[in-house]
């Protein structure tokens, strides 16, 4: 390490080693969300309205592109409401009129009601617009890391500050 | 920094790698050799552009949107898996593990390349010479030596003998430093006939000889410390 630090190449070689890691992992990040067509192509479960078909934790991969056919009756959705930066989990239960002027009504599976509670003020339906993605895919229980890491914030900084280290102090 | 003072951990194959590798600009650069650091700088540049590329694209992401940059952002990424595999081109193709590049007032360009085969304590090297006005041609010359050579019990790397298998065994350093010239007829043929040798009849000679070592400094016949190196290497022959 202190070596490194007289022989500028040396020291400049392992900064971007430890840069490269952390952009090729974003890159492939936005990769994806260009090739799904959404800005959060994987989102993670946090709550328990979905259940029995997902838990929290739960790892989805969303595709938001529609080649064949619209968005319809029973597909599952991830949207986000105006104002609320949550990403939500919820299933199409009703659906009127076509094209990306449709009126889609969402709700939980384990909700005794629609979500017309959660929508913006005013908003009594969703548009294929503030739709990010219908579920294509999950695993199961994966994603609990984040939501420990969202409860428990300083979890995040510590977990940064060692690969951080070892990428730095390392010279594999 | 040769790192005489630091010391390392004699298990660390790493460690002795990256050791040894960091000696050797610092001997060339000491007995007029000019590094080239053209490998290297190509290397940074590919990597600071594609990291550069990547932080722009953070940034419009993160100031207007995924939807009205999507299409700025298919393009980066592109660019950035083509910039990433040219730049492990270059690290595979290119650099192959090469530590130095220099030439020396007459001209003449050294190459060294060094490996190790994972948890086997040998240096492996391969310099590539092409002397001034001989047309292009180079010669190649391939050694393997045991760490312990020029790293002590305690890790602390000794450069002398470091030092003399470089001017012993390539001309032109040995030209640029010729108080490090080991002459020893009987060495220069036991190097050559390792080198035909098997790795494991490599590993069986080393440990034969570290027995023969051990008996015979149990024994109280052992000379002072400096005059090991050549004497292990006596043995050898």
């Amino acid at each position: 390490m202190l070596s490194a630090l007289r022989n500028p190449r040396q020291a400049a070689s392992q900064i971007i080693t430890f840069g490269l890691i952390l952009s090729t992992a974003f890159m492939m990040w936005k990769g994806l969300s260009v090739i799904a067509d959404s800005p959060s192509p994987i989102v993670v479960v946090l709550s328990g309205s979905m259940e029995p078909a997902f838990q929290r934790g739960d790892l989805l991969f969303l595709w938001n592109r529609n080649f064949f056919e619209e968005t319809k009756v029973g597909e599952i959705v991830v949207y986000n409401v105006k104002g609320k930066d949550i990403p939500i989990v919820h299933r199409v239960v009703r659906k009127f009129g076509t094209g990306s002027e449709a009126q889609l009504l969402t709700k939980g599976d384990n909700n005794v009601a629609d979500d017309t509670e959660l929508y913006a003020r005013g908003q009594d339906y969703l548009e294929r617009q503030d739709i990010i993605g219908s579920v294509v895919g999950y695993i199961p229980f994966v994603g609990y890391v984040t939501i420990m890491l969202s409860e428990h914030p300083w979890l995040k900084t510590v977990a940064l500050g060692i690969m951080g280290l070892t990428a730095i102090l390392q010279r594999e | 920094m040769a790192s005489s003072q630091e010391k390392i951990a004699v298990y660390s194959l790493s460690d002795l790698k990256h050791t040894s590798d960091d000696a050797i600009p610092t001997y060339l650069n000491s007995i007029s050799f000019t590094q080239s650091h053209f490998l290297a700088d190509v290397r940074l540049g590919l990597s600071y552009l594609a990291f550069a590329i990547c932080a722009a694209c953070f940034l419009w992401d993160y100031k207007l949107g995924f939807e009205d940059t999507k299409y700025y952002t298919a393009i980066a990424v592109a660019l950035y898996a083509i910039i990433n595999s040219s730049l492990s081109i270059w690290i595979w193709v290119v650099e192959r593990g090469i530590v130095y590049v220099g030439t020396n007032k007459a001209g003449d360009w050294i190459s060294i390349q060094s490996a190790t085969k994972k948890h086997v304590p040998i240096y492996n090297l391969t310099i590539t010479v092409t002397e001034a006005g001989k047309g292009g041609s180079s010669r190649e010359t391939k050694l393997s030596r045991p760490f312990r050579e020029w790293f002590d019990e305690t890790g602390a790397f000794v450069a002398l003998p470091f030092q003399q298998m470089f001017a012993s065994n390539v001309d032109i350093v040995g030209k640029a430093d010729p108080k490090r010239v080991v002459v020893e007829k009987k060495k220069g043929a036991a190097a050559k006939l390792d080198t035909s040798k098997t790795m494991d009849e490599k590993l069986l000679n080393l440990l034969a000889e570290s027995y023969v070592d051990v008996a015979a400094e149990d024994a109280g016949t052992s000379s002072a410390t400096p005059a090991k190196g050549t004497k292990r290497r006596g043995k050898k022959a």
